[in-house]
């Protein structure tokens, strides 16, 4: 692990327990341009600022790279409330119509955190009843929502987003958890076929609102961290929201129902590293959240996979190449799925099924014979997107790819 | 005192959050706030602890024995700071009359 590793990792310990760090060390500038860089990528740049920028070492720091992350945090700290404060608004609305949906992740999350408008959010994700998605429509596009995607068949979709012009709100209204066409992670649906038989209220940043069990809700939130690892990685917020979930609902969450239903998904192993994380550097207690035996029991090796965390950024965009890595790593799971070998291998990322691409290019779903016409299409915008930019080369995505399929292997996602 | 300040009651306007990061704090406007949409106002120590003390409705005389208690200094001097800071943040509706 690189220096500027080691210390995010403290400063983020530091910041969820809402201390601040206490180093007196010579940090290189280099160092410290590459820690605010990692915090900026993984978007807790706030929450690391907050606990370095007072210790002593912050004093040798130039004041102009202090200054920008300040600048910055700052920033997100008041866009993230000024977001908080027009959801809140909208979910009354919503309560008051009674089509509230369950609000997933989030607020719900967010209010764990020692600071809520620290851990940045860059949107908020509603999941609606199919009885109750024309009403919650309706309430939202009262509330003055629209639609990113006007053209968008409502009625069909899955999942719909929402913005409303000069609010930086941003909500994504789901019927289902996990899109039900995805070979890869469609299937965990049928592990949260009874959410609605379990959901609670919650107080969150002063107000109630309606959510996912606790149970459901922890698997839900090991399930999306999974889903983003399965493409090309996931943030450390991630992290951070099921070791802080785990924490403070322990006691109320069934971990032998969580176990049984992380098999069902071979993300067992995945999850345990996660928690192994969680209590190296992140204060998780395991006896104080009731980890369950089935838990402590399971044996792995948590540093492979915080080093692909932290290369990862947000949601596995650190770069293009490891971005375009995900058709290799899909491609494996849905191959294992199918009883296959998870080779990952370069012909099913450069030429994908139709079914594989049709989310992209919805005239495959009625004319698949224009596949070739698709791959055509496809190959050239990557070539227009990798001409100008940095970081994107087939190559490098291909060897990412592999390098990431050895490590869904690891953990035993695939055989 | 101005009488006209000894029996009102202020309270910060909602509309305004207070947010802290390291140890700056700033104003963040909410909604339909006319003037300051889109902007942030930077608060200085004093009127960060100022803008905490308006959380509940306050008289200017509650809030001055709050700031006496609070920081050292000339009595005679709090006193004008915070009715300064009353008038000034009233005027433009930070603060609002109760």
């Amino acid at each position: 692990m690189e220096t500027y590793h080691v210390l995010f990792l403290q400063a983020l310990g530091a910041s969820l327990k809402n201390k601040k760090v206490a180093w007196t060390q010579e940090i290189p500038l280099e160092q410290w341009e590459r820690l605010f860089a990692l915090a900026d990528a993984h978007n807790v740049l706030p929450m690391i600022y907050e606990a370095v920028y007072s210790c002593e070492s912050a004093k040798a720091v130039p004041v102009q790279l202090m200054g920008a992350a300040a600048r910055k945090s700052m920033r997100m700290v008041s866009m993230q409330a000024m977001q908080t404060a027009q959801f809140k608004r909208l979910y009354a609305r919503l309560r008051e119509s009674d089509a509230a949906p369950l609000v997933v992740k989030g607020i719900v999350c967010r209010s764990l955190y020692p600071n809520p408008d620290y851990r940045y959010s860059g949107d908020e994700d509603l999941l609606i009843s199919p009885d109750k998605f024309h009403r919650c429509h309706e309430v939202m596009v009262d509330f003055g929502m629209r639609l990113t995607d006007p053209e968008k068949d409502i009625e069909a979709a899955h999942e719909l987003g929402y913005v409303k012009a000069g609010s930086p709100i941003y909500i994504e209204l789901h019927k289902t958890l996990f899109p039900p066409e995805s070979d890869a992670y469609g299937d965990f649906n049928k592990l949260f076929a009874r959410v609605w038989e379990h959901i609670v209220e919650t107080e969150a940043e002063g107000e109630r609102f309606l959510t996912l069990g606790y149970t459901d809700h922890l698997f839900y939130l090991i399930c999306h961290a999974l889903k983003h690892f399965l493409h090309s990685g996931f943030g450390v917020r991630q992290v951070c929201d099921i070791v802080l979930f785990a924490k403070y609902y322990g006691k109320d969450i069934d971990w032998q129902d969580v176990y049984n239903r992380c098999k069902a998904v071979n993300g067992e192993v995945f999850t345990a590293a996660l928690f192994k994380i969680g209590e190296r550097y992140f204060g998780f207690e395991p006896d104080a959240a009731y980890l369950s035996k089935a838990w402590r029991s399971i044996e792995t090796d948590e540093e492979m996979l915080l080093e692909d965390l932290l290369e990862a950024g947000i949601y596995g965009d650190s770069d293009l190449s490891r971005k375009h890595s995900s058709n290799m790593t899909l491609s494996a799971v849905t191959a294992d799925k199918k009883g296959k070998k998870a080779k990952g291998g370069v012909m099913k990322s450069v030429f994908p099924s139709a079914k594989a691409l049709s989310g992209r290019y919805p005239y495959l779903n009625e004319k698949p014979y224009l596949l070739p016409v698709a791959w055509t299409d496809r190959l050239l915008k990557y070539r227009k997107e990798t001409a100008s930019t940095a970081n994107s080369d087939i190559s490098e995505s291909l060897k990412i790819g592999g390098r990431r399929v050895e490590l869904l292997k690891e953990y035993k996602i695939v055989k | 005192m101005e009488q006209i300040l000894q029996d009102k009651r202020f309270k910060a306007n909602p509309d305004f959050l207070l947010r802290e990061i390291g140890g700056e704090a700033v104003l963040v406007p909410l909604g339909d706030v006319g003037i300051f949409e889109n902007t942030m106002l930077s608060l200085n120590e004093t009127c960060a602890f100022l803008w905490k003390v308006f959380q509940s409705p306050k008289t200017a005389r509650e809030a001055i024995n709050e700031a006496k208690e609070a920081y050292e200094g000339d009595a005679a001097e709090i006193e004008q700071g915070v009715l300064s800071f009353i008038r000034d943040y009233a005027k433009y509706k930070l603060l609002l009359e109760e």
